[in-house]
């Protein structure tokens, strides 16, 4: 990291070609050592020439592969930074997760993910650990994936590192952390007042409880509606869910959660005093009142020691952070959620003790009164069918002997469940109708088997029309059928596993035509005549297919692409169901090209 | 076994028995309600779902998008799952003994529409159960102190998920002060997990 006085910050410097080291953001020349790399030869006292330097043995521990794999995930990570502009000064936060994907490589972790799941997860990591401003939902945003897929990969990777295990405090969000970030997104100019209201609402939410069991943006999102439109500052609703990744209902929840607290009815000014007293007040670090029924603590939670418990079984440092980051547990100790809860308990035991008052009295009059006696009677039901539960069965531990007769059950009740004629003829209308694609699918696919087996059939009769008659019938029905692609897939993997390597040049090329899923774009009978020539097939294939490939180059090159890098990549056997046919898709794009081609060029044969 | 009788009302059971040297252990009778209980058992016989799809009216089946027929009956409450390979997956169910109970309704539904079934093999394969703590929770502070166990990650779920280590039991608990308790597959294990926790979520308990 050095330091660039046109960012005026440290930066991590990059070194182009051995030259000058330079500034990664704005580009200016820090350093302008050129360095040589060849060896260098001094001379010794007798005049001989000498190597300079030591020879040190190849401290090569991780194969190429792996060093490659690790590359391109450091290019990813380093691209998903960028976009999302977590850090555009130095490559902190991608160096430590490029430690955790290292991590995770070597504990298989990748396995079986997709790379770019566990490369965000690694990052949202890094970026969790230096308290950088970003949610979950940017990465998933960014990448489009589902939040809760990145979020179980990142749970599971947290897993894997054995971060569990670790007294770590600081793995939980502190909200106050994105006010900074969101309010800038908000007013671009940057205003300090209203993030300093803002601080505090969230401050006074803490206290009340309203941040257990909710996303740090909801609150965020609040409390800078809140300070924002206290500044007089014109921001609607939907600029703010448009910045934070809530809905609006959240938003609305949120603030009408915050009005019925007591911090609520206070104005900013009132709020802000408030505020400042605590802060001041708790600096004389008293200890909180921590309950009786707290058992006696002798040892610290957290990961100092040595250290003493001050509160809560947590040394003084991490007593201070938790505190800042919950707000406490004094104060409101009335979470929204609860608040709710408890209406719904009161609701209840209206309900119930109504249903008392009106089961004593004989009849029921009035609107809400039957609602009750059907609470009631369900209760009694209930309390009466476990009874006749226990009664009915009472050899249920395990023992099977009423298991295939089923005479227990009550027949009425079963039959009860059963269509009669008219019903199943009228549903069975109804679900063919709904069903319909999977129906023609599976009658397509029936017919496919059956023309196969009539395939295989005329086989067996060595018919040769009737034969390529038959193949021909199955094949194209195989074709309408195969229409999804693990079929496909499947299909294409046994075909090549049973037909071994291509007999010809064309055949090859047209497997790997397949095989590359460019097969509605190709004309096969050009690609036959391409290669029609009269070969014998006992010729030695590698002469004939390099042959093949020196022409098929011509010809390519004459259809006037400009891959020139198809001559590299055409040198080695067509034989083999290479990689080298990858430059192949970006040449046969165009139908024309090749229907054109064949008409211009001659082949001229051998 | 006293474990047949209806769950609310055991007081003869174990709850008092185990660690209750804590002063902080559940009283007699303080017992989590169960809520849904997860059977499958095998029906022993290959199985057209179309054609008992057709035949009962409470009967859902969606080829594209699951392979079984989706079965209710009112009474115990429950939904079936019947694939066609004969295996059957039955939900819903509030007791062991309905679930079971529940299950052998819906077989006998498929043997009236013709098939050769059996009751083979009936596993409970989970329970769930649910508690009122009626106290506010500060998950924060439960994370930090049981960081070892608990997973609290508010971007993904209001709840914090706690899981023993000597068992596959997980506990997800609320701000509100209920909990869930779920992934057993016996009562005796709920019990377990309830006695373990009861303790640690009483000490929380905010003095107002």
């Amino acid at each position: 990291m050095v330091y660039c006085n046109n960012c005026s910050r440290n930066v991590t410097g990059e070194r182009v070609y051995d030259g000058p080291l330079c500034c990664t953001f704005c580009g200016k020349v820090l350093e302008e050592y050129n360095f040589a790399s060849e060896p260098q030869f001094v001379k010794d006292s007798a005049g001989l020439s000498k190597l300079s330097g030591n020879f040190v043995k190849s401290v090569q521990d991780i194969s190429d592969s792996r060093r490659r794999t690790l590359d391109k995930a450091f290019d990813d990570m380093r691209c998903m930074k960028d976009a999302l502009s977590i850090d555009d000064y130095s490559d902190d936060v991608v160096e430590t997760a490029r430690r955790f994907y290292e991590i995770a490589l070597e504990r298989n972790f990748t396995r079986g993910r997709r790379s770019e799941l566990v490369q965000a997860a690694c990052l949202y990591l890094a970026c969790r650990q230096k308290k950088k401003p970003f949610l979950l939902i940017d990465f998933s945003s960014y990448l489009n994936i589902n939040v809760y897929e990145l979020g179980s990969v990142y749970l599971q990777l947290c897993y894997v590192l054995y971060l569990a295990e670790t007294r770590d405090l600081q793995k939980l969000i502190d909200p106050s952390i994105f006010i900074h970030k969101f309010t800038n997104v908000l007013i671009p100019e940057g205003n300090d007042e209203v993030v300093k209201t803002a601080r505090d609402i969230l401050a006074s939410m803490k206290r009340d409880w309203m941040q257990t069991g909710r996303k740090p943006s909801g609150l965020c999102g609040a409390a800078l509606y809140i300070s924002a439109l206290s500044h007089g500052l014109k921001c609607s609703k939907s600029d703010i869910i448009r910045i934070v990744h809530i809905c609006e209902a959240t938003l609305t929840k949120r603030l009408v959660e915050f009005e019925n607290t007591d911090s609520g009815s206070l104005t900013i000014e009132e709020l802000t005093e408030k505020e400042k007293e605590l802060r001041t007040s708790s600096l004389t670090k008293k200890r909180p009142n921590t309950g009786s029924k707290e058992a006696s603590i002798h040892e610290v939670l957290c990961k100092h020691m040595e250290k003493k418990p001050f509160a809560y079984g947590l040394c003084e440092e991490c007593y201070e952070e938790f505190m800042k980051v919950s707000g406490g547990l004094d104060g409101g100790s009335d979470p929204p959620a609860f608040q709710r809860a408890e209406k719904e308990r009161i609701a209840k035991l209206s309900i119930e003790e109504n249903a008392k008052s009106v089961s004593g009295s004989p009849f029921a009059s009035g609107s809400e009164k039957p609602e009750n006696i059907g609470v009631s009677e369900g209760a009694t039901n209930q309390a009466a069918m476990d009874e006749r539960d226990n009664d009915k069965l009472p050899g249920v531990d395990g023992s099977d002997d009423e298991s295939d007769n089923f005479s227990d059950i009550d027949d009425f009740e079963v039959d009860g469940y059963l269509h009669n004629e008219e019903e199943k003829h009228y549903k069975k209308i109804i679900w063919e109708e709904m069903n319909r694609e999977y129906l023609e699918e599976q009658a397509a696919k029936e017919a496919a088997a059956a023309a196969a087996k009539e395939a295989s059939m005329a086989n067996y009769d060595k018919c040769p029309e009737d034969l390529q008659a038959a193949q021909e019938l199955a094949a194209a029905a195989a074709e309408v059928v195969a229409k999804s692609r693990k079929e496909r897939q499947q299909k294409r993997a046994a075909e090549a596993k049973k037909a071994g390597p291509a007999q010809t040049a064309a055949e090859a090329t047209r497997r790997m035509l397949d095989r590359k899923r460019l097969s509605s774009k190709i004309n096969y009978d050009a690609l036959e005549k391409l290669f029609d020539e009269p070969v014998a097939p006992e010729k030695p294939k590698k002469q004939r297919n390099e042959s093949h490939s020196d022409e098929k180059e011509e010809k390519v090159s004459k259809m006037g692409k400009e891959e020139g890098d198809l001559v590299d990549k055409y040198d080695d056997d067509n034989d083999e169901e290479g990689d080298e046919g990858g430059t192949f898709d970006n040449n046969l794009d165009f139908e024309n090209e090749v229907y054109d081609y064949e008409d211009d060029y001659e082949y001229d044969g051998f | 076994m006293a474990a047949d009788t209806v769950f609310g009302s055991s007081h003869v059971l174990d709850s008092s028995s185990s660690t209750s040297s804590h002063p902080l252990s559940p009283g007699a009778g303080v017992v989590p309600a169960i809520e849904n209980v997860v059977s499958t058992v095998n029906l022993g016989c290959t199985l057209d779902l179309k054609a008992i799809a057709l035949h009962a009216p409470n009967a859902e089946y969606n080829p594209k998008r699951l392979a079984a027929v989706m079965i209710r009956i009112k009474e115990p409450k429950t939904t079936a799952l019947i694939f066609s390979s004969g295996k059957m997956v039955c939900t819903g169910a509030k007791s062991e003994q309905q679930s079971r109970l529940a299950a052998r309704k819906h077989a006998r539904i498929i043997q009236k529409l013709g098939f050769d079934v059996k009751f083979n093999g009936f596993k409970i394969q989970n329970i769930v159960a649910a508690y009122d703590f009626t106290f506010p929770i500060n998950l924060i502070r439960l994370a930090n102190s049981h960081f070892k166990f608990s997973v609290y990650e508010p971007e993904l779920f209001p709840g914090l998920i706690y899981r023993m280590k000597q068992s596959k039991i997980m506990v997800q608990v609320f701000s509100s002060g209920k909990i869930a308790i779920a992934g057993a597959q016996k009562r005796d294990e709920i019990l377990k997990a309830f006695e373990n926790i009861y303790p640690i979520l009483m000490s929380f308990r905010a003095d107002k």
